[in-house]
């Protein structure tokens, strides 16, 4: 992995610090909350490095060029970092003692949750959309058909709150498939007669 | 869900009325289903007739005056006008919400008399292909109605009557009629309620009651 230009920064600050072998092979990390972005920072973690880790059980234990993300994001990790065994550095990047923590799994981007800013971007697109009337049809997607998918979803959503009139005993019936609402209802209920008591 | 014998304009092979020929030889229907078949244009007719009423009380300018959807009102059975006056009402519903959205589908599609029933089909057959409930019949037929107001502005005549062939050919090739059978004909949209209106009530009506026996037996 091309070091960063990052990677060079953080080296020269921690010279003192840290072993002259071990600098050569292994850069630093931010630690989280610091201003630049990690995965700005390090956009080879993406690609997923396992066929080329040395992270595998059989091979020679190499440290390898660039952690995942969850080992420099985790709150499990936090401790590790903190820690007095590793390097007592101060200079806002930590190093990864590969001795003591288990080897990075290679990156999976599907399996990984969309970081806080990503969701309220995500969500603000999505707004942006239904307020514009209808969501972007993909445009590979024939009119009719995203027509009949809307139709769907506003019949579904319109069916979810029309249904057929139902007895008194059908609606308790209904009542006992939904106890969390009618124990939400209970409770207003009462707050709202102890208030006025 | 769609053949291709489906392609064919509708009136190939809905026979209206009684007797005759059974109309699907592999699979006949049965007397409900033959009957939400034969009711089902006028339903649709009904609905758009009070539809129209309703989008012409509220907006008088907006809704072109369209002679075909006028005279229906002489034309229906009671419980045809019945159950589209009803479903009028809870189209009324789905209009509000979604009414830009119709006008965009709409815009989206540019549907006009030559491929007016293809797109129909297509967009009906997918939206059933998941399954059947009420809100998707009322959805189809709140779409339809709004296919024939559109095609009506842009200078066509007479698409009304056509849609609700369309409309009724397809639930009785779709399976929809069957469905809608099932539930014991069209006579079951009458019964339609909103459950989140009810719950709205009976909150209410514990409300008033809890106030009034604490005020009787436990104030000082």
């Amino acid at each position: 992995m091309a070091k960063q230009p990052s990677d060079l920064n953080c080296d020269q600050e921690e010279s003192g610090s840290l072993r002259s072998t071990e600098r050569s092979a292994r850069p630093c990390y931010l630690r989280p909350g610091a201003p630049t972005s990690l995965q700005s920072q390090y956009p080879g973690n993406h690609s997923g490095e396992g066929s080329s880790s040395p992270s595998s059980p059989q091979g020679p234990f190499v440290p390898p060029a660039s952690p995942s993300p969850f080992t420099t994001r985790s709150p499990l990790f936090m401790f590790v970092r903190r820690s007095s065994l590793l390097s007592g550095s101060s200079s806002g990047c930590f190093s990864f003692d590969m001795d003591r923590s288990p080897a990075p799994m290679s990156c999976d981007k599907s399996t990984q949750t969309p970081s806080p800013p990503c969701q309220a971007l995500n969500h603000f697109l999505s707004s942006m959309a239904s307020r514009r009337g209808l969501p972007l049809a993909p445009e590979d997607m024939r009119p009719e058909i995203w027509i009949a998918s809307e139709l769907r979803r506003i019949g579904d959503e319109f069916n979810a709150s029309y249904n057929p009139r139902r007895g008194f005993l059908d609606n308790n019936h209904r009542a006992v498939n939904n106890p969390i609402v009618i124990l939400h209802l209970l409770r207003y209920i009462i707050r709202l007669i102890w208030r006025l008591h | 869900m769609a053949s291709g014998s489906n392609d064919k304009p509708p009136g190939h092979h809905l026979r209206r009325g009684s007797g005759g020929q059974p109309r699907r030889p592999s699979s006949q229907l049965s007397n409900t289903e033959e009957q939400v078949a034969e009711e089902t244009e006028e339903v649709f007719r009904s609905y758009a007739f009070h539809r129209y009423q309703m989008e012409r009380q509220e907006n008088a300018e907006e809704v072109p005056v369209d002679p075909e959807i006028t005279e229906i009102s002489g034309q229906l059975s009671s419980t045809a006008n019945d159950v589209g006056r009803r479903l009028a009402f809870i189209g009324d519903d789905i209009n509000m919400r979604y009414d830009n959205e119709f006008q965009e589908m709409l815009k989206h599609l540019q549907p006009n008399m030559d491929n007016a029933y293809d797109y129909f089909r297509r967009i009906a057959t997918s939206l059933f292909e998941s399954g059947i409930n009420w809100g998707r019949v009322i959805a189809l037929l709140g779409f339809g109605y709004r296919m024939a107001i559109h095609v009506y502005q842009n200078g066509v005549r007479g698409f009304l009557s056509r849609i609700a062939r369309f409309v009724a050919e397809f639930i009785v090739r779709n399976s929809i009629a069957r469905w809608i059978a099932q539930q014991g004909g069209w006579v079951a949209a009458l019964e339609l309620d909103n459950d989140y209106f009810k719950y709205v009530l009976v909150v209410l009506a514990v409300v008033v009651v809890g106030q009034f026996v604490v005020r009787r037996f436990f104030s000082p």
